[in-house]
């Protein structure tokens, strides 16, 4: 089985090719602006250097956010067409849960990506990788809250600064690959989708209209 | 000779569309998704919502699209998508699609200009004839082309702030009709008459257009006779104020080809499907010998048509992009054109 990985969902642009549990190519492209200009490109590099075509593989690994909006789309929109124009099994995990799957050795995994505004998209997940805070949109300080009760080794992985704690960057590897065969099934490409976790600005200002006419 | 057969994507605004064309002529299978029910909400087109919308319909729409033009992946011969001009992350939905496509079926990829998409709208029925001149009006564009021949754009005048569709839409608004409301005000206009005093825009010597001044002259004749408690008969009004473009437009359009000696002359983009402006050219065409066409009502609004049928012609030139092909919201027709070469 040959598998195929992307994610677009932060600054990072990362693609992994593996075979059964074997990583066959990574391509990682830091400080990335133009997903859009180079995924395609490196998926067809990645490809003619392992000497792959686009249907050997089998199996389509996307990331789908939180993150960057647009970055994620990017990454989604390639994932779900390719699974459709050649019928490939596709999966779908969530950036923040990739995230802590990167790293390992840890009782607790606090994962965040910014979203600006001194808030993240964060969540915690236990030694298992099981989520104990579910994902969200929230104050970067209540994240830390919460995970400063927690007791044991707490591995912090994300793309903001903190004085109080030591933060790990944001990475995926392979064994987000290994876990998501594994443990997840196949979708319906159609429905891949982002995961925004929030809503469009517009959308958020309409509800609060509607919102406040019913006080 | 061998049958082309081009497969479109157009996500430049709130449609997601998908069409093959067989040789640049011939519509085997469209879908247009329009998003338009979704915006009318906010008033117009929200960038962040239409993408969202884009990312989630644009493997239905091409596959429904496959299946309605009766056509395997392997008999496509190409994939072509707009790059430009129009929002951004729209654009970048359906050129990710027709890169992953050109990449995973191994076809080539062509690089479509929007407006030239709209221009080429009007080879559908019956192949183009040249010299001509396009006038392109859209809720983004307003502008007078000449062409020479196949793929050979010059801009001689555009507008110099809102596109022709733009301004019905602003002009509906203050109005009070619904989102968007260019078609509305066309057909109010056939129920009124030409009673309000208002200018004509930018009536001189170039070819140039300007909407602003007479949307805030209608806007300043709506709240003077608020002041003065006069009811504002919306038939009327929508009456004058198209009369007030059509005048223009159709008497720059007229000039022009008069000028540069022209017998062919093709309306382009959403607004050629407003009513008032086809009967009048349609009348003046006649009067001066003119061969006009006009695009199907069914392709003035985006599509992705269009843009299969502007792809074949860059196929057949093997002007082919690759797979960094990238948005360009601001694109002129003469840069594309230097692109294309």
């Amino acid at each position: 089985m040959i598998n195929l990985l992307l994610d677009t969902s932060t600054a990072t642009f990362t693609l992994i090719i593996s075979k059964e549990d074997q990583e066959l190519k990574k391509i990682e492209l830091n400080n990335m602006k133009e997903h859009s200009k180079y995924a395609l490109s490196s998926i067809k590099e990645a490809f003619s250097e392992l000497k792959l075509d686009p249907n050997d593989i089998d199996n389509i690994i996307v990331i789908n956010g939180p993150g960057s909006f647009t970055g994620t789309r990017i990454g989604v929109t390639i994932a779900k067409t390719y699974a459709v124009a050649l019928n490939k099994k596709i999966y779908s995990i969530s950036s923040l849960k990739a995230n802590a799957l990167s790293y390992d050795n840890s009782d607790y995994y606090v994962v965040f990506i910014d979203a600006r505004r001194d808030k993240v998209f964060g969540a915690i997940y236990d030694h298992n990788y099981q989520e104990i805070l579910k994902e969200q949109y929230l104050d970067f300080v209540v994240l830390l809250d919460e995970a400063s009760q927690l007791n044991g080794k707490k591995t912090y992985i994300g793309d903001c600064l903190s004085n109080d704690i030591s933060i790990k960057p944001l990475k995926i590897n392979i064994n987000v690959i290994n876990y998501v065969l594994k443990n997840y099934k196949p979708l319906n490409p159609h429905l891949v989708n982002p995961n925004y976790l929030k809503l469009v600005e517009a959308e958020e200002r309409k509800n609060q209209v509607k919102h406040d006419s019913k006080l | 000779m061998k049958d082309i057969y081009i497969l479109g994507i157009e996500t430049s605004c709130d449609e997601t569309s998908a069409s093959v064309v067989k040789n640049g002529k011939e519509d085997l299978g469209t879908v247009v998704l329009s998003q338009m029910d979704i915006h009318k909400d906010y008033g117009g087109v929200v960038p962040e919502i239409a993408s969202r919308h884009h990312v989630e319909n644009i493997t239905l729409v091409i596959e429904e699209t496959l299946l309605k033009a009766k056509i395997k992946s392997e008999n496509v011969s190409a994939v072509a998508v707009t790059y430009g001009p129009g929002l951004v992350g729209s654009l970048l939905i359906g050129l990710q699609a027709a890169k992953t496509l050109s990449l995973v079926w191994n076809k080539p990829l062509i690089a479509v200009h929007h407006i030239v998409g709209h221009i080429y709208a009007n080879n559908l029925e019956t192949e183009l004839k040249f010299p001509l001149v396009a006038l392109v009006v859209s809720g983004g564009h307003t502008d007078l082309v000449y062409m020479k021949d196949y793929y050979h754009f010059e801009t001689i005048g555009s507008t110099l702030d809102d596109a022709v569709g733009e301004t019905y839409d602003k002009v509906a608004k203050v109005m009070g009709l619904d989102y968007p409301g260019g078609p509305i005000v066309d057909s109010l206009a056939f129920k009124g008459e030409d009673t309000y005093s208002l200018p004509i825009p930018l009536d001189d010597e170039s070819y140039n257009f300007s909407f602003s001044g007479l949307k805030s002259a209608v806007i300043n004749l709506i709240n003077k006779e608020k002041n003065k408690n006069q009811k504002i008969i919306n038939e009327n009004l929508a009456c004058s104020f198209q009369n007030r473009v059509i005048k223009i437009l159709t008497k720059k359009t007229m000039r022009l080809l008069a000028e540069r000696k022209v017998n062919n002359l093709i309306l382009a983009g959403g607004v050629s499907a407003n009513k008032g402006l086809r009967e009048e050219f349609i009348k003046l065409c006649e009067e001066k010998n003119v061969n006009l066409k006009l695009p199907l009502l069914k392709y003035c609004t985006d599509n992705a048509t269009m843009i299969a049928t502007a792809g074949y012609f860059l196929y057949k030139k093997n002007k082919f992009s690759d797979l960094s092909l990238n948005p360009e919201t601001n694109i002129s027709l003469e840069r594309s054109m230097k692109l294309e070469k």
